[in-house]
């Protein structure tokens, strides 16, 4: 069960990566520290069910804090519209072709406007991962989705 | 007339009740405000910290050195006087949606005798 709690903090730690840089920067370790702690008293307390809770919460969290903090950052945003709009396209495109049964678009055209939207995330993609080390955008506590008086 | 206000959000009005028992690091926070709130609210670590994040910045807790015997690696927060009213303000809020709720009968307790 020690391994269990020790792959847990550490894929949290991996997770954490994921929050907007302000609060990584600021409570990083502590809330790493946090969620540790809180899953070793879980596990104490409920057995398998307490550590449950704990993912459930913290996955919560994750989808409240870092998933709007990552869409706001243009290198995930541009590959998910480029992905969206090469999915729609395909869908369209084969959509009119069962309709009329016949090909809609000549081939070079088609090709044309497909390959730079095929080609676009993995360029973003490429380029997230050379930069993945270097903090050049700060985020702020954009996750949040309380509001104070 | 005093003028209304905006009621707190649950994790920041139980981070500022369980720092009025005393002053805390955050692990002691989440487990103050869990049993203050009868372990109905599901606070992790990143609602934690962003609402400590935002009581900081508006002066209702500063942060100050844990004790001797603590942990150094632990930060400590304590409540400051904006703090202490707004907490109070809030109390007050929730004392009279309960007197309004008894006058019209609806208090759960009322409407059951």
């Amino acid at each position: 069960m020690t391994g269990a709690l020790t792959l847990s903090s550490r894929i949290y730690c991996r997770l954490l990566d994921f929050y907007p840089e302000d609060l990584r920067r600021k409570f990083g370790a502590e809330m790493a520290g946090l969620f540790a702690e809180d899953l070793d008293a879980a596990r104490r307390e409920a057995g398998v069910l307490g550590v449950i809770r704990v993912w459930r919460c913290a996955l919560s969290e994750f989808l409240r804090f870092a998933l709007p903090s990552c869409a706001s950052r243009p290198a995930v945003r541009v590959p998910a519209i480029s992905c969206g709009l090469f999915i729609a396209l395909m869908s369209g495109e084969m959509a009119l072709r069962q309709a009329s049964h016949a090909p809609t678009l000549p081939q070079a055209a088609f090709t044309a406007l497909w390959l730079p939207m095929f080609t676009t995330p993995f360029i973003a993609l490429a380029a997230v991962w050379t930069c993945r080390s270097r903090a050049v955008i700060s985020l702020g506590l954009s996750g949040s989705t309380e509001k104070d008086d | 007339m005093p003028r209304p206000e905006t009621p707190l959000p649950p994790a920041t009005f139980f981070i500022l009740f369980a720092l009025a028992t005393g002053d805390k690091h955050g692990y002691a926070i989440m487990q103050e405000a869990r049993k203050l709130s009868d372990d109905r609210l599901k606070i992790g670590p990143a609602t934690l910290y962003t609402s400590i994040q935002r009581l900081l910045d508006t002066g209702r807790i500063e942060e100050i050195g844990g004790p001797d015997d603590g942990d150094p690696r632990r930060r400590y927060y304590r409540l400051t006087k904006p703090g202490k009213s707004s907490l109070h303000r809030e109390m007050e809020r929730m004392e009279a949606i309960v007197r309004k709720s008894k006058a019209l009968r609806l208090h759960p307790v009322e409407s059951r005798s």
